[in-house]
Formats: C-alpha cells, structure tokens, sequence
C-alpha cells in the first residue's frame, strides 16, 4: 500500500496521527483491505532519491529535471519541496551482548550527536532490540525522551534484527512526513519470530527509507537488502566512526528529493517496479526499485 | 581442504602425528608407566570422592591434568578392570584407542601387583560399573561446570596426500561463537570424549542402564540447549548408538537439527569465512529439516504420546513449505497440548501456516490465542501486527503492538516462550539432570 500524502489542513492531519496513537485493543483489529491510513484529498505515491555526481550530491534539480516510470508507463511527476516535510528519524539499535562497553558508549555519542542537529519540527524514536524488542521513545518533537533512554539502555541478550527491524517501519509510518530509519546492528539474527522476506515484503509497501549500520564481523544480507528495497544504503563502520555515519546518512537523507505522482495508466494492486532518472548529465539515481500495494 | 566438523559451532579435524620408531616407544611407555599408576590412583580416589553435580576439590584438580597425561592413565584402567571384572575391561578397550595410545606392553608383575591392590579395593571390586558410571559423571560435571580452558586451534597448511602424514589423531575442533559472534576456533573439550568412552563401557545391568540413558538425555539436552553443536553431535552420535530407539534421544536430537537449520545458525556460517580451508560442517537448511523430520517422525515411532515432538514435526513441515500438512498435524495435536508453552507453540505455528495457505482469519485467531497465553509476550503482537501490514492496514499493524509498547524495557513478565524454542530438551536439562543424581543415590543392585 502506499503512502498516501495528506493534502488537508494540517488539523486533521493532527487529528488523524491522534487516532493512531490510541491503543486500540488488538481483538477488535480489523483486517479490511486498503484500510486508508490517513484522510486525503489526492492520491500519490512519494518517491525518496538520492542524486550523486562522484559521490557528491547533486542539487538544485526541479521535477523537469527527472523522469519516472512506474512498470514501465511514465509518470507526471511534481517535486515537493523538503522544507514542506518534516523528517521522522527513528533509531533501533542492537542492544546485544556484544554491543557493551565501548560499542555501546560510541553508539550513545554517535546518537547524541545525530540529535543535536535535529531541526525544531523534526521527530525522532528509539526502539532497541537484543531478544526483547522495546519502543524507548514513540515518534516525537521531544528530543528529550531519546537522549534519557540513550543513558539508561544497556546491553544484553540475544538478538532480534528482524523483529526489531520490522518495529522500527512500523513506528516510523506512525506519523506523516519523511521517516528515516537507522538501524544498527553489530551481529546476524539469533531470535526473531519474523522471517527477512516478510518484513521485506513490508517495507515495499512503505515509505520508510532504511540505513543499515553493520559494526560486525559479518555484514547482515537481511539489512543489505532492505536498505537496497528501500532505497536506502548499507554502511560498514568501525566503533569509532559511528558520529561521522549516524551524521552523514541524516546529511544525505535531507538532501534527497522527494517526487510525488498520482499513478496513472498502472494498476493499482500489486508489486510496481520503479525506474527513476535525471534528463540531464547521467548522474546516478537511487530510489527504491519499487513498491507494493494491494493486500496480499 | 581439511575436513572439518563445525557448528555453532564445532569444528573436527584430521591432523596428523609424527611416528616414533617402536623402540622410542616402549622406552618412553616405562617411563610413563609409574606416574600413571599414581595418577590412576589419584583418579580412582577422586571418583570415589566427587559430588556429582558440583565443580567441587576433586573435580578440578582432575581439570588441571593434561589430555596427555589421561590418556596416559586409562588403559592401566583398562588392565585394573581386566583384574576384576573382563566385561568391563573388554568394553572399554576400544573406546580407549580413540584417546590414547595403546601400552605397548603389559605392565610388570611389580605394577600389576600394585593395581591388583587397588583392584582389590572393594569399592572398585563390588562394583566396576559404578566406578566407570561415576568417572563418566566427574569428567561430565568437569567439562559442564569447571569448564576448563582449552588451547586455541590453529589451522596448519596441509601437507603430503590429502593433507596428511603417516598416523593421524583425530581430535575436535570447535569455533566459538556466542550470539553469532566468531571468537575463534580452540579444541573441544575432551572431558565429554571421556565420559562418554567410561560410560559406554558399562555393563548392562537393571541400575546401570537407565542411569547412562538418563545421563545421555540430560547431558544432550544441556549441550544442544546451550547451542554447543560441535560438543552435541557426537554426543548423539554415541547416545543413538546405544540407545536407538529412545524416544527422548531422537527428539532431542531432532531439535538440534531443526535448531542447526534456523536463519541465525545458516546466516552466520555462510557469512563467516574460517582460515586455512576451514570449513563448518553445517549442512544446508533443508538437509537439516529433513534431518529433523526424519528424527522426529522416528521418536513419535518410539512414543507417539509426545505432543512436542508432533508441534515441532509441524513446525519442520512448514519450514520445508509444506504448510498444509504442518496445518493438519497442528490442528490434529491441538487438544492434546493442554501445557501453556506447547499450545503457545502450536497456536503460533498453526498461525503462520494459516498466513502461508491465505487463511488470514484462522491466523489472526490462531495469534490471539497465543496473545492470550502469554500476554506480555512481543511474538504474537509482532506476528498480529505483521498480519494487519500485509492486508494494508497500517493502523491495525500500530494498534496491534501498542500492548508490547507500554511495557517497560525491564518488565518482569517479558517472557516469551519463543526465545526458548530453539534449546529444544536443554529447557529441561537442570530437572534431567535432578532426576539423574536422585537416580545414582539409589542403592545398586
């Protein structure tokens, strides 16, 4: 399903988030199809891209600029300006065994340095997972509430990068605006309910652009291919370069442009590959290869 | 390349030893012979005085001495058995050739005179088996509670045919990898090498057998529990072969396997390149499963009363994709699993089948239900949820865990049974190992 942008008075947009924030009790959870998350007026699909010229960003671009192809028919496309969206940033961080001492203490600082570059009307969340999957902090304005539950985590158990992988989408689609999500991991699943294919399967259904941070010996595949599905990136870093990654993902997040389009001439069910370039000089583009919409 | 066992991770490798010439030998084994008599000694008395069950005084002295200096030891154990009891002694000789290497000559008339004294100790003489049934349990409690440190493995490049020169000792090799973090490869711990070979010499009698049966489940349940793979599979290896048909054996077993196949365990040994051509001896995920579904089926054979083994079988079933069998079988068991955990277990399973077959609504029945068992529980909340996402309900997918978001990191009935599945008998293996010492304080026959 896709992230239908909200073109109503921000009040009901206000309105509607207040809704989802109900903890509404899971027996009476419907499962109707293409339940509408939020109340609109127009349709879109919303397409996050990164546009590198040798590896540095390229800006200043307007709609005109791209082409986009949804399976294969092309798209009237309408550029949304990044000031008029408020950044999500959700955090979930693997708080293992393995990530004590000195892992988790650059981990604290890389996240109190990615905080405090946060603009006033960007959110932010943490949600950890070693075996235990916890939301710390829900989407918020309150910066306060992630840098507390930064001091008081430790590390212990086993881990759930899946499950705590699919929690972080979840929380990040509970709010509107542009969500990134950052998740840290130093080790291969150990305990997780969730299959990789099934929580792949719900990003494409998402908006949520994914980073993955591997600090390991081994670099998670399930990760690799979910920030690639997302349109994201996988990054490799050493415990003492966290700050310098944590800081250049959120960079490069805010200088991604954002294209909307109301799909026309496509089907409205079913997996949409996307193909997205710019007219001009042949810089490289990375969106998300496509998306999904329609119940399963 | 070196063939190599290796599991989560054990790894076992063909080395090779240099040949002394035969003279060399025999000279060295007299020299040997008179500290072994007084290690063998020592080590009768250390049997005869350990705890069971405790990483106590005797249990650790033992502990210090080298594999060098054991092996040295027990084939004068041998010839002590021989003087009291030649079933025993004729048990254990072939299992000691794996350990040692062989006296080359009988010991003198002087040191047989000395271990006909000790033969004569009507401790050992009343009864050898429970000599070789409480030296099992010393070596077990030393290699499971005083866990001593062990040389790390170091690969070396092959050389000659097949990497090999003249005789070749085989030893085990383990890479240690605790929550899929590679630490390194050192040797196993021999200790279990010994108690099994001590217990698989006894003589079969009505106390003895279901004292080794029982040792042989809870020690399994307690190495596969403990995801100590390399240890496990030789471990079952010896248990299957003595007792075939043991129903708690191959379901235990059957866990490992099925344990062996999960995405943790596969992603980290495809993921982690070892040195020097070593390899794991980690199968792929579907040979495991099947490996698994065969052993089950084999132990609901041997007692078709174990729900567990028909969950898991279920469970199995589904994991080869055939979800409406695993279906069937879930459904089947589900009035029979009336313990809180094993309906958890199948209400999930039957849950995530349903989703496989396209029956969204038994599924999200089949969560709740499971919601309802262990409230406090994330996996049934994260599977409603998942559920909820995919019908395109992203309120319902948030809704669902609101539950899960208002416990606190450190809620005390966070519990979920789930993140035990894997262990497998290893959630039992302190009662089996209860059982197992109430057992020895019986009088023998």
């Amino acid at each position: 399903m896709t992230n239908r942008l909200a073109a109503t008075a921000k009040g009901l947009c206000l309105a509607v988030a207040a809704a989802l924030a109900q903890d509404k009790p899971f027996d009476s959870l419907a499962l109707a199809q293409d339940k509408p998350l939020f109340s609109t007026r127009v349709e879109g699909v919303r397409v996050d891209v990164l546009v590198t010229r040798q590896n540095r960003p390229v800006l200043g671009l307007t709609a005109a600029d791209f082409e986009l192809r949804d399976n294969g028919v092309p798209q009237q496309i309408e550029l949304v300006g990044l000031e008029q969206l408020s950044l999500n940033i959700v955090l979930a961080f693997d708080l293992s065994d393995s990530v004590q001492g000195a892992r988790l203490d650059e981990l604290r600082r890389a996240s109190e340095a990615l905080l405090k570059t946060l603009k006033p009307d960007d959110r932010s969340a943490l949600v950890t997972f070693s075996h235990a999957v916890t939301l710390r902090c829900g989407l918020s304005l309150e910066v306060w509430c992630v840098h507390d539950a930064l001091g008081s985590i430790e590390a212990d158990g086993e881990t759930s990068l899946v499950d705590g992988t699919y929690i972080g989408l979840i929380v990040g689609e509970s709010e509107l605006g542009r969500s990134l999500l950052m998740v840290f991991s130093d080790r291969f699943d150990t305990a997780s309910w969730l299959s990789p294919e099934r929580v792949i399967e719900t990003a494409k259904r998402s908006d949520v652009v994914v980073y993955g941070i591997s600090a390991g010996t081994g670099q998670s595949r399930f990760l690799r291919d979910l920030s690639s599905t997302t349109g994201g990136r996988m990054l490799e870093g050493r415990t003492t370069d966290l700050a310098s990654i944590f800081l250049s993902i959120l960079n490069e997040f805010r200088q991604r442009y954002v294209l909307t389009y109301t799909p026309r001439g496509v089907s409205n069910t079913g997996w949409h590959q996307l193909q997205v370039r710019v007219k001009r000089g042949n810089p490289s583009v990375k969106a998300r290869p496509g998306y999904l919409t329609g119940a399963q | 390349m070196w063939p190599i066992t290796a599991v989560l991770i054990a790894l076992l490798l063909t080395t090779a030893s240099n040949i002394t010439p035969l003279a060399a030998r025999q000279e060295q084994a007299s020299a040997k012979l008179a500290p072994a008599i007084e290690r063998l000694a020592q080590w009768i008395e250390a049997v005869r005085s350990h705890q069971v069950g405790e990483a106590d005084v005797q249990a650790v002295i033992v502990a210090s001495w080298s594999h060098v200096e054991l092996s040295e030891m027990f084939p004068l154990l041998e010839v002590l058995l021989e003087l009291v009891d030649r079933e025993a002694s004729e048990s254990l000789r072939p299992r000691l050739s794996k350990f040692s290497q062989p006296a080359v000559r009988r010991p003198s008339a002087e040191e047989i005179a000395l271990l006909r004294g000790m033969a004569f100790r009507d401790w050992v003489r009343a009864d050898p088996n429970r000599l070789l049934i409480r030296g099992g349990l010393l070596h077990a409690d030393i290699a499971r509670l005083v866990k001593p440190s062990v040389p790390t493995f170091v690969p070396q490049p092959a050389r000659g045919r097949a990497g090999r020169i003249g005789r070749s000792v085989r030893e085990r090799v383990v890479a240690r990898a605790p929550d899929a973090d590679y630490r390194g490869m050192e040797y196993g711990l021999v200790h279990w090498d010994y108690a099994r070979m001590l217990l698989s010499a006894v003589a079969h009698d009505p106390f003895a057998d279901p004292v080794v049966r029982l040792w042989y489940r809870a020690t399994a349940a307690y190495l596969s529990g403990a995801q100590f793979f390399g240890e496990a599979k030789p471990h079952f290896e010896y248990a299957l072969t003595l007792f075939p048909s043991d129903a708690h054996l191959l379901f235990s077993h059957a866990c490992m396997q099925a344990a062996m196949a999960s995405p943790g365990v596969q992603e980290f040994v495809n993921a982690t390149p070892l040195p020097g051509g070593v390899r794991f001896d980690v199968s792929s995920a579907r040979t495991h499963l099947r490996n698994a579904e065969e052993l089950f089926r084999k132990a609901l054979d041997a007692d078709p009363r174990m729900v567990e083994a028909r969950i898991r079988l279920a469970r199995v079933r589904a994991d080869l994709g055939r979800h409406e069998e695993a279906a069937r079988l879930l459904t089947e068991a589900a009035p029979f699993a009336t313990d809180p955990v094993m309906a958890y277990y199948l209400r999930l399973f039957l849950g995530e089948s349903a989703v496989a077959i396209g029956q969204q609504d038994v599924a999200q029945t089949s969560f709740q239900h499971a919601a309802e068992l262990f409230p406090s529980a994330q996996t049934p909340r994260v599977a409603l949820s998942q559920l909820a996402r995919s019908l395109g309900n992203g309120a319902g997918a948030h809704a669902a865990l609101g539950p899960l978001f208002a416990l606190p990191a450190d809620a005390p009935d966070r519990y979920d049974p789930w993140w035990d599945y894997h262990r497998g008998e290893g959630r039992y293996s302190d009662a089996l190992f209860s059982d197992l010492y109430r057992l020895l304080e019986r009088p023998s026959q």
